[in-house]
């Protein structure tokens, strides 16, 4: 259930996102961006070695734990030189999607669901930057690989963001990793733990190596939990002091 | 009795005291040059904390020793938008 404080920002949101604005467009954007750096990589890669495949797992492990990281410490915090993104998160995104309505009306709304496409730009630059200096030391190969699974990873997290804070779960729900992280996310959406927990987007290991998740399960039951709430912690903490009226608030002691 | 209250939202995270915004009691410590942040343990709710004390106690020293627990205690749990008069401060500082 939406409350008064939520409907009210989201109307002001909506306000100020430009009439040229296109949800559609905005993602085309970015699956065209990703999709054409992916294909030109995988276009250009011979013959490679079962070590040059294995960049593949050490960029998905690598992608996963920058994704928590930049999650937790950037985007929840605000910081000199990265404010803008701050804003956009924790001032934003979590203001206009809330554990009690955490789904989008229209494609209007991908404003505040999709990053920028210049953020992707950003991050493919950045690993191909260190796809050169792969390449200069080992192969082109594995250069090529390394960028191709960075993209891979991006339109991932984009993707799966979306399943998130899509209203008909119809299909959704039985897909294993995106029903995980679905539930993962619209819990992360609780104010209470936010600012903490739940900071992957993909698959929740880093969650789980760092001991943020809110579920308590080994590495697969974590994976693979789905809707699953018989494993979340039970000491959770509750926010107070709640100005928004419909939220149960904590008395304060 | 004065009314604190805080709110996230497009202008910021901005807090005030009875509609006026509350000074951050750089003065005193600079916890936080980034301004308040609060529902967790960090530099921003300790700013929050020194300041919302500084201006219900009206005593800085005193403020700033209790900041620390009452940043874990209060501002570390409170809602994206939030609201505390003076009487909860105070039942808040004797649960300490």
């Amino acid at each position: 259930m939406m409350t008064a404080r939520q409907e009210a920002f989201r109307t002001a949101y909506r306000a100020q996102i430009a009439a040229l604005y296109d949800g559609i467009v905005h993602v085309a954007l970015i699956f065209l961006i990703g999709g054409a750096a992916l294909w030109y990589c995988v276009q250009n890669i011979h013959a490679p070695t079962w070590l040059e495949l294995l960049v593949i797992p050490i960029v998905v492990i690598f992608a996963n734990v920058f994704e928590w990281f930049l999650h937790a410490q950037v985007m929840h915090r605000p910081r000199p030189g990265f404010m803008g993104i701050y804003k956009r998160h924790t001032l934003a995104h979590h203001q206009f999607f809330t554990e009690h309505e955490p789904f989008h009306d229209t494609t209007k709304d991908y404003r505040i669901v999709f990053f920028p496409p210049y953020a992707e730009i950003a991050f493919l630059v950045m690993a191909s930057a260190m796809a050169y200096g792969v390449s200069l030391v080992w192969s082109t190969n594995a250069a090529l690989i390394l960028v191709a699974s960075a993209a891979g990873m991006y339109m991932n997290y984009e993707f799966f963001h979306w399943c998130c804070h899509v209203r008909d779960d119809r299909i959704i729900k039985h897909i294993p990793f995106v029903n995980t992280i679905r539930r993962h996310h619209i819990a992360h959406h609780d104010t209470a733990i936010m600012m903490s927990r739940n900071m992957n987007l993909t698959y929740p290991f880093a969650d789980w190596l760092f001991g943020t998740s809110d579920v308590q399960r080994g590495l697969l039951g974590t994976l693979l939990n789905g809707y699953e709430t018989r494993f979340v912690r039970k000491d959770l903490p509750k926010v107070r002091s709640s100005a928004d009226v419909t939220r149960p608030a904590v008395p304060a002691e | 009795m004065k009314v604190y209250e805080g709110e996230r939202g497009l202008s910021g995270a901005v807090v005030t005291v009875d509609g006026e915004p509350l000074p951050p009691k750089s003065e005193v410590k600079v916890f936080s040059k980034m301004g308040f942040e609060w529902t967790y343990v960090g530099p921003g709710p300790r700013q929050l904390a020194l300041a919302l004390l500084s201006d219900h106690l009206g005593d800085d020293a005193k403020a700033l020793a209790l900041s620390e627990p009452f940043m874990t205690a209060v501002v570390a749990h409170l809602d994206n938008a939030w609201r505390m008069d003076g009487a909860e401060i105070d039942a808040a500082l004797a649960a300490l």
